[in-house]
């Protein structure tokens, strides 16, 4: 079994930035969300959607990191959203607190119309 | 020798092993439990193995973690050997409510111990041992809000 991968891809509607998730966010992969996110913020993006539909796995590190990125983008006024995350991440997300702190969606769409 | 009811793997001590361990325990317990139950199981074994790597190793590649999956009537144990620097987790569950970028490795180990029944030992060679062990009886609800 190869490594994690975790392939980023990202398209706008708006002013909200989607940024498409694929293949699995552990300690090994969530230094290069961190990256990727971090690099759109300081290029003036500040409504995130993250879009979890072709994305298999997540744990506290890639948990953790949405977290940074969450407080990132408020210090500016902004805002991140989830969508399309499957059962077992929607359920992780609920273990480790973060449907508190984020709106999670079944559609992009929606996610994206509420953002903007 | 690995059976239906056992299995061992060495993984070296580097987070691109996480994804082959996972790999790995879903292949031992998938046809015993739910989906939902094995994301439990993965997440848990995950958090334990990330921060055996992260923390017991500083991500030093040389290191070794032996993982052995046992399957016991309706319970699977999960026992995590490594030589790293002496660290008893359960002495150290930090009080983080969510988990924070860069952090100890608190909250990931308030994880497992929220799905698992944990107990750590000292090896005879001087290494650490973390056994997880869980049970059909530990059913978890994981609504927090």
């Amino acid at each position: 079994m190869a490594e994690a991968i975790l392939k980023i891809t990202e398209n706008k509607n708006g002013n909200v930035l989607i940024l498409v998730l694929e293949g699995e966010i552990d300690a090994h992969t969530a230094p290069a969300l961190k990256e990727a996110a971090e690099k759109k913020i300081t290029e003036g993006n500040t409504k995130i959607v993250f879009n979890f539909a072709k994305c298999t796995y997540i744990s506290s590190a890639g948990i953790g990191v949405l977290n940074s990125i969450l407080n990132a983008v408020k210090a500016k006024g902004g805002v991140i959203a989830v969508s399309e995350a499957n059962k077992m991440i929607t359920d992780t997300f609920k273990v480790m607190y973060f449907t508190k702190k984020v709106q999670l969606y079944i559609e992009t769409a929606a996610a994206v119309k509420d953002l903007q | 020798m690995n059976s239906d009811s056992f299995r061992s793997i060495t993984l070296a001590s580097s987070l691109s092993e996480l994804s082959r361990a996972r790999a790995e325990i879903l292949s031992f317990i998938e046809g015993h439990v739910s989906e939902m139950d094995a994301s439990h199981i993965i997440l848990s074994v995950d958090e334990a193995l990330s921060n055996i790597i992260r923390h017991g190793y500083g991500e030093k590649s040389d290191g070794l973690v032996d993982l052995d999956m046992r399957l016991l009537n309706s319970s699977f144990e999960f026992t995590l050997s490594d030589t790293a620097p002496l660290y008893n987790p359960l002495e150290n569950a930090a009080a983080q409510n969510e988990p924070v970028d860069g952090a100890n490795g608190g909250f990931g180990i308030g994880v497992y111990l929220r799905f698992m029944d944990v107990r750590y030992e000292i090896n005879e060679n001087g290494g650490n041992r973390l056994i997880l062990k869980w049970e059909k009886k530990n059913e978890v609800s994981t609504e927090s809000d």
